[in-house]
């Protein structure tokens, strides 16, 4: 009797170790080697700072009515100027979702090592997954949810409960609209968070391939590629090996390239960069409220690259696919080979796991090619 | 045969006692369901973003970052940035070894110029479209911030008395907060400076 407790016993402990482990998995997988201080987090900070900016951009001067909170008269800056904002025309975009498209076209850029193009690829789909996540939460938003809050506040109020600042006079619960405290300069913080991030990868690009514009571009690669790998999450410990280009990659001897600088430039103005959107959803929380969304952007070699998104709004689920392709010969229409990176719900169950898409500007709209 | 019933007396203890054990029950559960409730409640109310007024810092300003060399020349030949970045991090450096990075852009608006650094060496002038609204003065400098400092330290250096804290997602990043106050926004990891943001205002 004894010795089936202690078996029953040592599989119970072996249940919950094991348990442990799986439940630990996934996040120690991503964890990066030592560098607890990553790039990655501070860009994400940034990105959310401005994304909770641009959110429910208020009219100027509006009235705010919670307590302890001023109004912005004219030609006043007055910090905190407003709150309450239901009719909110932008969206908070989700972080993960920006890192994940940047490190895509990351992995397009001209040049790029195959190590390094699989490095983009696997942090990109990590920051898809965590970008899932995160509308998943955000989506969550049902009437418990909302009770649930309703009495956080009423006991929170009462206890006076709050984050553990400084010493404080007055503290305000303010839900999730975050007050656009800053008028001015609004239209570019919009657009500024992919561009900042993309400045400065680019001018740190640059700047390597300046540097080192007397070496052979497969030695260039090899010093760019490690930069990026060291500016993400510091991997260098292994990838020094990973990110040393492979011979087919090298410029053959004698080649205009071999003596030049590598081009660097892979972003280029063009009628294929930007973001188009389908209908709204009518669910007031969704974090990707449309029926679709389109992300593209054109690199130097004249390729386009990027995203497609739909949504069976509402609860129908949706589809996300990392696609590419060359302008058509017809003007403002363009064929983009397609690959599901994700998808959930019916509409992510539904779709094929590879398609074709014509995307057309004018007006913005996309179609499958049967 | 019914046995069961042939006594009232122990029917009626059975039922009082049936009674008693689902009002138990329902009472454990409510209790449960309670502080389910405030225990989630409070949670969500610790994670909303809230406004802080009229703040004061028990504690000193830290030293000023010193200003490197390309730093100076900038300053001396631009004046002071009308808007910057900066990012605080850790990567390896070309001997494998782990080394604090202070990676800022200075945004010259009116000049048409961005300038970054990578720990305070010139690493790279980008043009940018020249605005004529002259941006209003930045009371912030690159100088009052460092490397993984407090929320107090930043506070106390800067002297804002006023600011919105938002707790970010444990998805987005476990342990983070952004902070805005006046034409700043700042982000915490696990209460350590991690990336400062200015916002330059144009007059109305």
């Amino acid at each position: 009797m004894q010795k089936r407790k202690s078996s029953i016993l040592s599989l119970f402990l072996l249940a919950i170790f094991v348990i442990s482990l799986l439940a630990e998995g996934p996040a120690s997988a991503q964890t990066p080697d030592k560098v607890s201080r990553t790039f990655d987090d501070a860009v994400l900070m940034m990105l959310a700072a401005h994304s909770r900016l641009a959110e429910g951009l208020p009219d100027p001067g509006t009235t705010s009515s919670l307590p302890g909170i001023m109004s912005a008269g004219k030609g006043s800056y007055i910090f905190l100027e407003v709150l309450p904002q239901r009719k909110t025309t932008l969206q908070r975009m989700n972080e993960h979702r920006v890192m994940a498209e940047t490190y895509t076209r990351l992995g397009y850029k001209d040049g790029i090592s195959i190590a390094m193009q699989n490095y983009c690829t696997d942090q990109a789909n990590y920051h898809n997954q965590q970008a899932d996540r995160i509308d998943r939460h955000r989506r969550n938003r049902g009437v418990l949810r909302r009770f649930i809050r309703r009495v956080g506040v009423l006991i929170g109020g009462v206890l006076g409960t709050g984050m553990d600042l400084v010493a404080q006079t007055a503290q305000y619960y303010i839900e999730e609209e975050i007050p656009s405290q800053v008028r001015a300069l609004v239209q570019d913080m919009l657009r500024s968070p992919g561009q900042r991030l993309q400045q400065m990868i680019d001018s740190r690009w640059e700047q390597l391939s300046q540097q080192y514009w007397y070496l052979p571009v497969d030695q260039l690669r090899y010093h760019v590629d490690r930069w990026f790998v060291r500016i993400r999450n510091g991997l260098t410990g292994r990838s020094n090996q990973r990110a040393k280009p492979t011979a087919t990659q090298a410029a053959p001897k004698g080649s205009d390239k071999e003596n030049k600088p590598a081009e660097t430039k892979d972003v280029i103005f063009s009628e294929w960069n930007g973001n188009w959107t389908g209908d709204e959803c009518p669910e007031k929380y969704e974090s990707f409220p449309f029926k679709w969304g389109v992300s593209l952007v054109e690199t130097a070699d004249g390729k386009v690259v990027g995203t497609v998104r739909f949504h069976d709004c509402p609860g129908g689920g949706q589809a996300i696919y990392k696609v590419s392709g060359n302008p058509d010969e017809t003007p403002g229409q363009i064929t983009l080979q397609a690959e599901k990176v994700d998808g959930w719900g019916a509409r992510g169950d539904s779709s094929p796991a590879s398609a074709r898409f014509l995307f057309i500007l004018e007006p913005p709209h996309i179609q499958e090619i049967k | 045969m019914r046995t069961n019933n042939k006594n009232p007396e122990k029917r009626s203890k059975t039922v009082i006692a049936g009674c008693a054990l689902i009002g138990v029950l329902a009472l454990c559960g409510g209790v449960i369901l309670a502080v389910w409730l405030v225990i989630s409640g409070l949670e969500d109310y610790r994670s909303q973003a809230r406004l802080y007024q009229g703040i004061q810092v028990n504690t000193t300003a830290p030293q000023p970052y010193p200003y490197s060399a390309d730093q100076q020349a900038v300053i001396q030949q631009r004046r002071y940035p009308e808007s910057l970045t900066i990012y605080f991090y850790e990567e390896y450096n070309e001997n494998g070894e782990l080394q604090d990075v202070r990676f800022e852009t200075w945004s010259y608006y009116t000049q048409g110029k961005m300038i970054s650094f990578f720990n305070g060496e010139l690493d790279q002038e980008t043009d940018l479209e020249i605005i004529t609204v002259q941006p209003l003065p930045l009371p912030y400098k690159s100088e009052q911030f460092q490397a993984y400092m407090s929320l107090e330290q930043v506070l106390a250096t800067t002297g804002i008395d006023k600011v919105i804290l938002t707790p970010l997602e444990k998805d987005l990043v476990s342990g983070g907060q952004v902070v805005y106050a006046r034409m700043l926004s700042f982000g915490l990891k696990d209460g350590e400076l991690r990336y400062v943001g200015t916002e330059a205002l144009e007059e109305d």
